[in-house]
């Protein structure tokens, strides 16, 4: 047999029922990242599909941002206590990571029901999909990041004892986007209320995060941004670039949800594996 | 070795979220609305939750050179258990134990990118079904000599006609060469003289695919081709193990007329 057969949904495969089979979810897992030809594929064809005929294409992602960061620096540095500098790098790297943010939680709601047709005629394995929700917003999170490093770059806030974090940030980003696409995913397939709920509350959570404005502007502010975890998410790779040092707090913080979040994924995906099918 | 075993497999479709007011309606209605005589059981599962039996116990051994033909009325299960033994569906109770690559051609359309030209789908399919862009590659002049499309490959998919693209599609898909071939229907695709070609390259494709599972109503055809016969009837399955297929064992007393073992269904469980 070829190379082929052996990637993804190849070899033995046995279904049985519900139970918990922590095994076979974390051979979805792998076997779904290694699927990485499928994701890659379904995420740039959706990419292409959206920005289609267009000529400046996924440019538009660029332009887009770089228009709005520009509003808002004006409008709310006006507003702001911190010098404008500062304000502008605060908001432009706060905003970028939103973006990210919303999207895997977003897409990450319709993980597998926007993923419907595929599932119920091949067999792939259901992680695949999460991939392709992650990368596909890790695309358009990379296409932003040129108007906010010319931001960083324009301002001078820009510490060189900071840049050594960014990629530790970013790996840490993407392995909580994974199993937060991973569980929304299954949850929302099953109670799709929980999807509309999200989206409802999307707005909300943007304005409970430290993005327009600094924790250090109010103690109610203050207050919201401890108890909002998305928070310490924006920290651990806004905080070494504004100030060059390392947020333990904020480390530790994400470190919990890594972890708890991954467990949680895990057994979610042990239970319900063989069910999600039937739920779209 | 290429297998397929299913044992106790049972598939109950539940029904969910606001849909299970429907199940109410049933249940109230039954006095107005005959029993159907079509469609599986509608049934509660243990904890009450109502759910469609599909497919009721099924049991089957399918090995190398095995053809089997799935028929049956509409909804007593065909395309479900196609798609269980495909593991598509997983069974909600009992097991299914595959082996071997799984090609299917139904929904042909699926991930078809309109935008881009005919090369580009045959990639896309390709890496779709897990293939490497090189080992798709290596197969795309077979691919673009059967579906005869010539210029059109460097077109994009949307100015073509529904016909041009089943022909880019089947022509991609029989390519792929599983170990495990699902059809739901015969493919029955393009002009006349294109039909006649696909007819052929579908024995072809029977003949030399290690497994073929072919769900259909055309009982002729199915007939002709298969040499282990599943019957359903409202997701419950009598199997036929024919001369040439790999459970078949010759009777005691000589061949039978139209030498075949037939298997006995499952016994009826749940009411």
């Amino acid at each position: 047999m070829s190379d082929v057969a052996r990637i993804g949904r190849a070899g033995s495969t046995v279904l049985s029922p519900r139970r918990v089979e922590f095994g076979r979810a974390v051979a979805d897992i792998a076997a779904g990242f290694l699927n990485y030809r499928i994701w890659q594929t379904l995420t740039w064809n959706d990419l292409a599909k959206r920005y289609s005929r267009s000529w400046i294409g996924l440019g538009w992602v660029m332009i887009a941002f770089a228009f709005f960061m520009l509003v808002k620096v004006v409008i709310f540095g006006s507003l702001s206590s911190a010098d404008s500098g500062t304000f502008a790098v605060h908001l432009a790297i706060g905003y970028m990571l939103w973006r990210f943010i919303s999207g895997i939680l977003t897409d990450g709601a319709s993980t597998f029901i926007s993923s419907h047709s595929w599932i119920k005629s091949e067999p792939i394995p259901l992680s695949t999909f999460v991939y392709k929700v992650v990368f596909t917003n890790f695309v358009l999170f990379v296409l932003t990041s040129p108007a906010v490093i010319a931001i960083c770059y324009y301002f001078g806030i820009w510490t060189v004892g900071g840049i050594e974090h960014i990629p530790l940030a970013l790996a840490a980003i993407l392995v909580n986007a994974v199993w937060i696409a991973l569980s929304l995913g299954i949850i929302c397939a099953r109670h799709r209320d929980i999807m509309h709920l999200i989206r409802s509350v999307m707005i909300l959570l943007y304005f409970a995060s430290p993005i327009l404005w600094m924790p250090s502007d109010s103690p109610t502010l203050e207050l919201i941004a401890t108890y909002n975890p998305i928070s310490y998410f924006i920290e651990i790779l806004r905080g070494p670039i504004m100030n060059g040092f390392w947020p333990v707090r904020a480390w530790i913080v994400v470190g919990a949800f890594t972890i708890g979040g991954w467990l949680f994924a895990l057994f979610l995906l042990a239970r319900f594996k063989n069910r999600v099918v039937f739920w779209l | 070795m290429v297998h397929i075993i299913a044992d106790h497999a049972t598939l109950c479709f539940p029904l969910l979220g606001s849909d299970r007011r429907h199940v109410e309606d049933v249940k109230r209605g039954a006095a107005k609305s005959k029993d159907a005589s079509v469609g599986g059981k509608i049934i509660r599962d243990s904890k009450g939750h109502p759910g469609v039996l599909a497919v009721d116990d099924f049991n089957v051994q399918l090995g190398h050179g095995d053809r089997v033909g799935i028929r049956g009325r509409n909804g007593s299960g065909k395309s479900t258990l196609l798609k269980m033994l495909g593991g598509i569906f997983p069974p909600t109770s009992g097991r299914v134990d595959i082996e071997g690559r799984i090609g299917g051609l139904f929904n042909l359309r699926l991930g078809l990118n309109s935008e881009a030209n005919g090369y580009q789908n045959i990639i896309l399919k390709g890496i779709m079904q897990g293939m490497r862009r090189k080992d798709i590659e290596a197969l795309v002049p077979e691919i673009a000599a059967f579906s005869e499309l010539g210029e059109y490959l460097e077109l994009p998919v949307k100015t073509y006609s529904s016909g041009m693209i089943m022909r880019l599609l089947f022509s991609t898909a029989t390519a792929m060469k599983p170990d495990i071939l699902l059809l739901d229907e015969w493919v029955s695709t393009g002009d006349k003289e294109f039909r006649e070609k696909v007819d052929a390259e579908m024995e072809r494709i029977v003949e030399k695919t290690p497994i073929v599972i072919i769900a259909s109503h055309n009982h002729r055809r199915l007939d002709k081709v298969s040499n282990v016969m599943i019957t359903l009837e409202a997701g419950r399955a009598q199997v036929e193990f024919r001369e040439g297929s790999s459970q078949y064992r010759e009777p005691a007393g000589g061949k039978g007329r139209h030498g075949s073992n037939v298997v006995e269904g499952p016994r009826r469980l749940r009411g």
